[in-house]
């Protein structure tokens, strides 16, 4: 698939999902989305494995799903989503990111007005999918890049997962410390 | 001895509580620290405007104001040498024939500053910088899984990159901490007692240093209490 094809493919399975809305089909476009967005470095990707994550988590909350403006908010995001796949396949780069912005700031909104949280679904979403881009190879710097995620924010969640237990066993503290006392002496 | 930070380790040490062992640690061993202006705005300047990261941000202010730290622009030569290794850092691996952007210019730009200082070593806790020089194979063996993909190699650009920086070594912020320990560095800080130790390294490790539990039990095996 070329890379203008899996963006409007992202796109239409985006809206599928969220329409009936599917959770685990929208988790899955997430992390599809951004595993391709690493492989091509592409940010329009990464937004929209944003997207995915952010209504994922959001059609999981109950007291957002049954609030009176829910379904006006669904449906400007589900128009934005189309549009955006529309705005894609006339090579449009500046309308499909105006509109995958819509998007996400619709769901900001949704979740600053009704979120129980601080730190909203966004931050989180962007946090989450940066520490599996990390994961597949990208440094932590990269990984920030690509998702907008703040850096302090994703070094300490990667730390609160198993992330760093799974490395291959490389050079240990000992040795390292043994170097730095060998260059004092 | 010089040491060149990179945001991560930096904002770990920051995060516990332990910045103050960078002064007392150049005191002390006369190591000297270096930042590049970007990691000073990303871990002093754009966090002071945000609540939740203020703190650290004051503290990390404070190292530089006092000269623990100095930060250190790029000059022309590191600036050529930067788009040298970022060329072969992101062009060292690809799948199907698409090379992978897996580093970031604020990673790159340490490892350039420490190529323009001689720096012996560069304090980085984040996993991928480290790997890409002392352990490409290995970084390239994890992308293979993780992707479920053939990664290929660009050897000659590994092998480059790793000759570039054969004499610079990498530590993390529980290496530094370590030292600070048997150096007497922490004092004031926390005990300098095995517990002192073993609180510190962990409160590393759930800051974001890449260390595994087994690392850190491993070296306070030869620790005594």
């Amino acid at each position: 698939m070329i890379l203008e094809q899996k963006t409007v493919f992202f796109l239409e399975e985006l809206e599928k999902a969220f329409q009936v809305p599917d959770i685990m089909k929208l988790k899955g476009i997430a992390n599809s989305a951004l595993q391709q967005a690493a492989l091509e470095n592409n940010k329009f990707l990464a937004r929209i494995a944003i997207a995915a994550y952010c209504l994922y988590k959001l059609s999981t909350k109950e007291h957002i799903v049954q609030n009176k403006n829910w379904l006006s908010v669904k449906k400007s995001i589900l128009e934005n989503i189309e549009k955006a796949a529309e705005a894609e396949k006339a090579n449009n780069s500046e309308e499909l990111g105006k509109r995958l912005d819509s998007a996400i700031n619709s769901v900001n909104q949704i979740d600053n007005e009704l979120g129980f949280f601080l730190l909203g679904v966004l931050d989180k979403a962007k946090i989450k999918l940066a520490s599996s881009a990390y994961v597949l190879g990208l440094s932590l710097g990269q990984a920030a890049e690509l998702t907008g995620a703040d850096k302090k924010q994703l070094l300490q969640y990667i730390a609160n997962t198993v992330i760093n237990e799974e490395e291959e066993p490389g050079i240990g503290i000992a040795e390292r410390l043994e170097k730095i006392k060998k260059l004092l002496k | 001895m010089k040491i060149v930070f990179d945001s991560s380790a930096l904002i770990t040490v920051s995060q516990t509580c332990l910045s103050k062992c960078i002064s007392s640690l150049k005191e002390k061993t006369g190591i000297e620290f270096f930042i590049s202006p970007a990691v000073f705005s990303e871990v002093v300047s754009n966090p002071l405007g945000i609540r939740r990261f203020e703190l650290n941000a004051v503290r990390l202010r404070e190292l530089v104001e006092k000269k623990s730290i100095s930060v250190q622009e790029l000059d022309r030569n590191s600036k050529e040498f930067f788009s040298k290794i970022s060329a072969l850092a992101n062009n060292s691996f690809s799948i199907k024939g698409k090379a992978l952007k897996i580093m970031h210019s604020g990673e790159l730009e340490a490892l350039a500053l420490a190529n323009q200082l001689h720096a012996e070593i560069v304090a980085v806790d984040e996993r991928t910088t480290r790997m890409l020089v002392e352990n490409p194979f290995a970084l390239r063996a994890s992308m293979e899984k993780k992707y479920s993909a053939q990664v290929s190699e660009n050897r000659q650009n590994i092998l480059e990159l790793k000759n570039l920086f054969f004499q610079c070594g990498f530590v993390r912020s529980v290496e530094l901490i370590a030292l600070a320990f048997e150096k007497n560095a922490l004092a004031g800080e926390i005990e300098n007692t095995k517990k002192g130790l073993e609180a510190a390294l962990y409160a590393a490790k759930f800051s974001g240093c890449s260390v595994s539990f087994s690392e850190i039990q491993d070296f306070l095996k030869g620790i005594r209490a």
